[in-house]
C-alpha cells in the first residue's frame, strides 16, 4: 500500500529485454497531491538550489537574492512554492522574515522512494524464488 | 543475484534497475512473457502485449 491511498499498487510492464541483464521499465502510479507539490517544487533547479542553501541555515529573501542571480520577487515566488510544498517555513522576527527548511517536509518524498525500493526488492526476491522453483 | 539502480541523476520519468540473475536466459525470458509466471512474481497481468 502507498501513503494515504488504499488503492493497490498499479504497475504496468511496458517492455522487457533480456540479454545478459534483465531490464524492466515500470510506470509508477500517480502520486498523491502532497508528493506532486514536492516533486513540482524540486523539479526547478533554482528552487532546488534555494532549498539546498537553506539547509545550511535560515535566511531572509534579501540574503537569498544576494546568493542567486535572480530578482527579489523571483526569490519570493520560489519560496512560496517551497512553502506550499511544505519544504520550507517562515519565521517572523519583527519586520523581518527568516526562511528555513521544514524538517519533516521531505518525509513524503522519502516515503515514496522507500515504497518503490521495497516494492522492487520484494518482486525481484519473488522472481528469484520462482526461478529456483523452476529448476526443481 | 544483484540489483543495480541505473536511474539517471538528471530529471527523468523512468526508473531503471538492472537485475543480474544466475539462470539461463531462456528460462528468465519465460518469466517475462508467460502470463502465469508473471502473475507469480510481479503483478496480475491483463492484456500483456510484448
Amino acid at each position: 500500500m502507498h501513503g494515504e491511498t488504499s488503492e493497490p499498487v498499479r504497475a504496468r510492464l511496458r517492455y522487457c529485454h533480456i540479454h545478459k541483464y534483465l531490464l524492466i521499465y515500470c510506470m509508477p502510479p500517480a502520486a498523491p497531491t502532497q508528493e506532486n507539490r514536492i516533486f513540482r517544487a524540486l523539479a526547478d533547479p533554482t528552487r532546488r538550489a534555494i532549498f539546498e542553501s537553506l539547509t545550511e541555515g535560515e535566511a531572509m529573501v534579501k540574503d537569498l537574492t544576494a546568493r542567486f542571480d535572480i530578482s527579489q520577487p523571483a526569490v519570493s515566488q520560489h519560496l512560496a512554492a517551497l512553502r506550499e510544498a511544505g519544504l520550507v517555513e517562515g519565521r517572523r522576527d519583527g519586520r523581518r522574515v527568516f526562511y528555513r527548511v521544514e524538517p519533516g517536509g521531505m518525509k513524503p518524498l522519502v516515503d515514496w522512494i522507500a515504497h518503490y525500493q521495497a516494492f522492487w526488492t520484494d518482486r525481484v526476491g519473488r522472481l528469484q524464488e520462482l526461478l529456483d522453483r523452476m529448476d526443481s | 543475484m544483484s540489483i543495480t539502480d541505473r536511474t539517471e541523476g538528471a530529471q527523468t520519468e523512468t526508473l531503471w534497475f538492472e537485475i543480474e540473475l544466475e539462470h539461463a536466459p531462456e528460462k528468465v525470458w519465460r518469466t517475462l512473457v508467460e502470463r502465469e509466471l508473471l502473475d507469480q512474481w510481479l503483478l496480475p497481468v491483463f492484456g500483456l502485449r510484448l
